[in-house]
C-alpha cells in the first residue's frame, strides 16, 4: 500500500494539470463553436492551396 | 432566384452562384450541405447592391475594422491548422467580423470559409456557425471590404459586416466563464467522488486504515476548496444578491446546502469524526453549472438572431452643405432621368460583371461639390441629405425636393416601389428607385422607426420563457417550504439525537436540491431550440416554443406568406412576329439595369438566353428601362412609359390588344399607413394592373410593340400541403389578407381553405386575432408585411416570414428562414414534443422530490445516498430532454 501516496499525487498532478489545459482551451477559444468543427473534419483537404 | 433548386439553373444570378462554386473547386458543398434548397446569388437583389455600395465609402469601411492582432490570438489556435494551406499565410494586418446569412448548416459554413479564403490577399477565415459569424484576416492593401461581400453575395450569402455590441461581448465572456466553472468543477468533482468511492467502501466493508481514511479526507476536501471558490462562487454572490433585494431564489438553498454540506464535513475531517459530504458537494456545484449552461445557450442564441436583423441599418448618408442653395439641384422628372442615365452609364460597364447595376458609387462626390459624404449616425435633425438612386434613405425624413419611387420592403415587406414626391415622408431603411430627393432629416439613429424596432426586438430577446419562470416561481415557494421544513427537521433531531442532526439535515437539503427542477426546462428548451433551427425556425421570444405547442388555429396572410410575394411571369404575348422566348431575352437584357421587382422577375425568367444581347446606352428611368440592341432603341417598362418612349403609336394602357382587360387595382395586401399614389404620372405607372394580381410589362422597339409579359404573384409550392397538415394536426387555418375578395377567394380555393378574409386593414387582422382567441381559441399568426404587424404581435404566438419586413420579424415569435411555410410543420411537432417532455420532466423531479423529502427527513435516507439519488434524477431529466431532438427528422437526415 505503499504506492498509494505516490498515485494519489500524480493523479493530483494530472487533474491540475487538465484543468489548466482545459482553461488555456477554453480562453484560447476552442469552446466556441462546438458545431462547425464536426463537420469540418468530413472534408477533402485534397485540393492545392491557391498559387499565390 | 428563390424558385428552383440549385443545381437546375433557374436564373443567371443563380448560375453564378453554381459556377462560383464549381469554379472554386468547392462542389463538396453539395455533398455537405444538409437543405435541399438554397437561394440564388443575393447580389442580384437591388438592396443587397445599395448596401454593397456603401462599404466602397472607405470612412464607413474603416469603422469595422480592426488590427488582426488585437487581443485575437485566440482566433489563430484553430485557425492555422484546420484552415489547411492557407493557414501558413502570414498573420494579415487587418481583420474584420462578418454576419452571414443564409447559412443553414455546417456544410454552408465549410463553403463560406472557403470562399473567403479563395479571395486574394485573404490571410485566414474562420467560420462560427452557431452565430452566423465569419472572422476574415486579410491585407488592406490587397482586397477590400466590399470584395468580401461580393464574394459571398454570389454564392447567395448576404454578408455584412459587424461590429460587437456590448451586450453580446457580455454574453459571450459570461459563456467561457460558465463552460470553464462546468468544466473545473466536472474535473475536480471526479477527483473527489474517486476517493469518496474510497471512503464509502471502507465504511461498507471496513478495513481501510485510519491513516489512509484521514488522507482521504483531507484530500477531498483539499479538492473541494477550488470548486467551491471557482466556479461555486456564483452561487454565494447569487445567494448574497437575492437577500439583499428580499428574494428568495434557487442560490440561497444552494448556498445554505453547499455551506453545511462543507463546513460539517469540514469540521468531521479536522476532528476526525463523523461523516464527510464532499461528493454531494462537487456534484451540486456540476449539476447546476450544467443547467446554467445549457440555460445560457438558449439565450444567445436568441441575441445572435437579432442582431442579424440589424443589418440593414443604413450606413452612410450625402450630407448637402449648410448654404449650398437647394434650388440647383431640383429635380424635375427630365432632370432625374438624365441623372439616371448619367451614372448607369458610367456603371455600367465595369459593374455588369458583378450586376452591381445602376448605383451611384463613391466618385459621385466629384461632381457634387457642395454635399459631403457622412455616416448615418452622424446626421441631425435639420440635417438635408441627397438620396440617389439605389441608395438607401439614412434617416426619418421629409421630402424637400425632387420626387422618386421607394422600395419600403424592409419596413412594410411590399415588394412594389411607392411613389413619393415633395412634402411626403420617408422612412430610413427605404430604398429610392429611380430619382434624386432631397430629404430634411426629422429623426436620425435610434431614434428612427427602424432604430425602434431594432430596439423593442433586442429587448424581446432578455425575456426568459414563461414556463422558466413558472418553474422559478414555484421553487421560490418550494424553497421556502424547505428552509422552513429543514429549520423543523434539525430542531426536532436536536432534541432527539443530536449527533445525527447534521447528517439528516444535509440529505434533506441535498435531496431535495432543485437541480432536477431547475434543469427541467432549460435542457428540454435548449434541445427545442436547437432542433427548430436545423427545421428552419429561429425563435426569437423565449416563450415561442411552448406558445406554438398550444395554438389550435391558424391565421395566415396571404400576400409574400401563403403566395411568393414577388412577380413571376406567368404568360408571354408576342405581337411582331418575333419569338416569345427571344423578347424574353430582349426584355431580360434591358432590365437587369433596373432595380424593380418586375424587371427582376423578367431576369428570372430569361435564365439562361442572358449575355447574348450587348445593349449600348443602357438607361433607368421612372417606369423602365430603355437602351440600344444591335443599335435599335429598345424600351421596356409599364405600358405607359413604353407609349411615352415609343409614341403615340403604342397603346398607353392594354386595350385595343387582345386578351387584356385593363383595371386599376389595389396596391396589394400592404397598404398599412401609406398615402394611396395620388400623384398621377410616371411615378406610379407599375401600379396599374389588369387584375389585382397581375402587372404588365411592355416592350417595343423604336414604335412596334414586341411584346406584353403578364407578371403574377403565384401561391407557394408547399402552401396546399401547410393547410392539409395543420388540419391534420387540429388547427384551422383562416386567410386574413389586405387583397381584394376575389385573389383571396381564389387563393383560399386553391388551398382548400373555408374561412378567408379579405380587404382587411392591419387593425382588422389584429380583431380578427381577438375575436378568435375570444372563443377560445389559441391563434398563431402567419405573416410576413408591417400591416401584420400588429396581429402579429397581438396573438397567442406568431411566426414571420424570413424575407418579409424586419419589423415583422421583431414583432414575432418565430421567424422561418428560407421562406418555407412548411417548416412549420415540423416546427409544430418539435414544440409538441418539447412541451411534452418538459411537462414529464417537472413531474418527474416534483414527484421525487416529494417522496423523498419525507424519507431524508425521517433520517433514513444517508447523505450519500441522496446525492446519488439526486445525480440520477438530474441526469434522467437532461437524458429526456435529448429526446426532443430525434423522432423524425426534418430534413429526413
Amino acid at each position: 500500500m505503499e504506492i498509494l501516496p505516490l498515485l494519489i499525487g500524480i493523479s493530483i498532478v494530472a487533474v491540475i494539470a487538465i484543468a489548466g489545459v482545459f482553461v488555456w482551451a477554453v480562453r484560447s477559444g476552442q469552446f466556441d463553436d462546438l458545431d462547425t468543427p464536426a463537420v469540418r473534419i468530413l472534408t477533402d483537404e485534397d485540393e492545392s492551396p491557391p498559387p499565390d | 432566384m428563390v424558385s428552383g433548386r440549385k443545381v437546375q439553373v433557374c436564373s443567371d444570378a443563380c448560375r453564378t452562384a453554381v459556377e462560383t462554386i464549381a469554379g472554386a473547386r468547392l462542389d463538396a458543398w453539395y455533398d455537405l450541405r444538409t437543405h435541399s434548397d438554397a437561394q440564388g446569388a443575393t447580389t442580384a437583389d437591388p438592396r443587397h447592391r445599395a448596401e454593397l455600395e456603401t462599404w466602397r465609402v472607405p470612412e464607413v469601411e474603416a469603422t469595422v475594422l480592426r488590427r488582426g492582432d488585437d487581443g485575437s490570438s485566440d482566433v489563430d489556435g484553430h485557425t492555422g491548422a484546420e484552415s489547411g494551406g492557407h493557414g501558413r499565410t502570414p498573420p494579415s494586418p487587418t481583420a474584420v467580423t462578418l454576419t452571414v446569412e443564409g447559412m443553414r448548416c455546417a456544410g454552408c459554413a465549410w463553403l463560406v470559409e472557403r470562399l473567403l479564403a479563395s479571395v486574394p490577399g485573404v490571410g485566414t477565415a474562420t467560420v462560427d456557425f452557431p452565430l452566423r459569424r465569419a472572422e476574415v484576416r486579410f491585407d488592406i492593401r490587397a482586397t477590400r471590404v466590399h470584395t468580401l461581400l461580393e464574394t459571398l453575395g454570389k454564392a447567395g450569402y448576404r454578408a455584412t459586416p459587424y461590429t460587437v455590441h456590448a451586450e453580446e461581448a457580455a454574453i459571450e465572456s459570461e459563456r467561457r466563464t460558465r463552460i470553464r466553472g462546468l468544466g473545473i468543477s466536472a474535473l475536480f468533482g471526479m477527483q473527489v467522488m474517486l476517493l469518496s468511492i474510497a471512503l464509502y467502501a471502507s465504511e461498507w466493508y471496513g478495513g481501510m486504515e485510519a491513516g489512509f481514511e484521514q488522507l482521504f479526507r483531507w484530500l477531498a476536501m483539499t479538492l473541494t476548496v477550488p470548486v467551491l471558490a471557482w466556479p461555486g462562487r456564483a452561487f454565494f454572490t447569487g445567494a448574497v444578491a437575492a437577500l439583499r433585494h428580499r428574494h428568495l431564489t434557487m442560490d440561497v438553498p444552494v448556498a445554505l446546502g453547499l455551506s453545511i454540506a462543507f463546513a460539517g464535513s469540514a469540521f468531521a475531517t479536522v476532528t476526525g469524526e463523523g461523516e464527510v459530504w464532499f461528493d454531494s458537494v462537487v456534484m451540486f456545484v456540476t449539476l447546476l453549472s450544467a443547467a446554467r449552461y445549457l440555460e445560457l445557450l438558449a439565450r444567445r442564441r436568441a441575441t445572435a438572431t437579432i442582431r442579424a436583423l440589424a443589418r440593414s441599418a443604413p450606413l452612410v448618408a450625402t450630407r448637402v452643405r449648410a448654404g449650398a442653395s437647394d434650388g440647383g439641384d431640383t429635380t424635375s422628372p427630365a432632370g432625374s432621368d438624365a441623372a439616371c442615365h448619367g451614372s448607369t452609364g458610367d456603371d455600367g460597364n465595369a459593374a455588369s460583371a458583378g450586376g452591381a447595376g445602376d448605383t451611384a458609387g463613391d466618385g459621385s462626390n466629384r461632381d457634387d461639390p457642395d454635399t459631403e459624404r457622412v455616416p448615418a449616425a452622424a446626421l441631425r435633425p435639420g440635417d438635408r441629405v441627397r438620396v440617389r438612386p439605389g441608395e438607401v434613405v439614412p434617416a426619418d425624413g421629409t421630402i424637400r425636393s425632387g420626387h422618386s419611387a421607394f422600395d419600403e420592403s424592409l419596413l412594410t415587406g411590399e415588394s412594389n416601389p411607392v411613389a413619393r414626391s415633395a412634402g411626403h415622408g420617408v422612412l430610413a431603411g427605404s430604398v429610392n428607385g429611380t430619382g434624386v430627393v432631397e430629404v430634411e432629416v426629422i429623426r436620425a439613429g435610434d431614434e428612427t422607426v427602424l432604430g425602434g424596432v431594432l430596439r423593442r426586438a433586442g429587448q424581446a430577446a432578455r425575456e426568459r420563457p414563461a414556463i422558466a419562470e413558472l418553474a422559478d416561481r414555484a421553487a421560490a415557494w418550494f424553497i421556502g417550504g424547505v428552509l422552513v421544513l429543514a429549520t423543523g427537521v434539525a430542531v426536532a433531531w436536536l432534541l432527539h439525537d443530536a449527533a445525527r442532526m447534521i447528517p439528516v439535515l444535509v440529505s434533506v437539503l441535498v435531496v431535495t436540491c432543485p437541480c432536477a427542477l431547475s434543469l427541467a426546462t432549460p435542457a428540454a428548451m435548449t434541445a427545442a431550440l436547437g432542433a427548430l433551427a436545423r427545421a428552419g425556425l429561429i425563435t426569437t421570444r423565449a416563450n415561442a416554443v411552448e406558445r406554438l405547442a398550444l395554438a389550435t388555429h391558424c391565421l395566415a396572410d396571404k400576400t409574400g406568406t401563403l403566395t411568393e410575394g414577388r412577380f413571376r411571369v406567368q404568360s408571354i404575348m408576342a405581337f411582331a412576329g418575333v419569338s416569345e422566348s427571344r423578347c424574353l431575352a430582349l426584355a431580360a437584357a434591358l432590365e437587369r439595369y433596373a432595380t424593380h421587382p418586375a424587371g427582376a422577375a423578367l431576369v428570372q425568367a430569361a435564365g439562361g438566353e442572358r449575355a447574348s444581347e450587348r445593349v449600348v446606352e443602357p438607361a433607368t428611368h421612372t417606369g423602365g428601362v430603355t437602351g440600344r440592341i444591335d443599335g435599335v432603341r429598345h424600351a421596356v417598362g409599364s405600358p405607359e412609359f413604353v407609349a411615352r418612349i415609343c409614341g403615340p403609336g403604342i397603346p398607353a394602357t392594354g386595350r385595343g390588344v387582345p386578351g387584356a382587360d385593363e383595371a386599376r387595382g389595389s396596391a396589394g395586401s400592404a397598404g398599412a399607413g401609406r398615402p394611396a399614389p395620388s400623384i398621377p404620372g410616371p411615378g406610379e405607372a407599375r401600379a396599374h394592373k389588369a387584375d389585382p394580381a397581375t402587372t404588365h410589362v411592355h416592350l417595343a422597339r423604336d414604335g412596334t410593340l414586341l411584346a406584353r409579359f403578364v407578371l403574377a404573384d403565384t401561391l407557394r409550392p408547399d402552401a396546399p400541403a401547410l393547410v392539409e397538415g395543420l388540419r391534420r394536426r387540429g388547427i384551422e387555418t383562416t386567410i386574413a389578407s389586405g387583397d381584394s375578395a376575389d385573389a383571396v377567394e381564389r387563393a383560399a380555393r386553391a388551398l382548400g381553405v373555408a374561412h378567408h378574409l379579405a380587404g382587411l386593414s392591419p387593425e382588422d387582422k389584429l380583431e380578427e386575432a381577438a375575436r378568435l382567441a375570444t372563443s377560445g381559441e389559441r391563434v398563431l399568426m402567419l405573416g410576413d408585411g408591417v400591416n401584420d404587424t400588429p396581429a402579429l404581435a397581438g396573438a397567442h404566438v406568431s411566426v414571420a416570414m424570413g424575407r418579409g419586413a424586419a419589423a415583422a420579424a421583431a414583432r414575432a415569435d418565430a421567424v422561418l428562414i428560407g421562406d418555407d411555410p412548411g417548416r412549420l410543420l415540423a416546427a409544430l411537432d418539435i414544440a409538441r414534443r418539447a412541451r411534452r417532455i418538459v411537462k414529464q420532466n417537472l413531474a418527474w423531479a416534483l414527484g421525487y422530490n416529494l417522496v423523498a423529502l419525507p424519507l431524508a427527513a425521517a433520517g433514513a435516507v444517508p447523505p450519500w445516498a441522496a446525492a446519488i439519488g439526486m445525480s440520477l434524477s438530474s441526469l434522467a431529466v437532461a437524458g429526456n430532454a435529448l429526446r426532443v431532438g430525434r423522432g423524425r427528422d426534418p430534413d429526413g437526415r
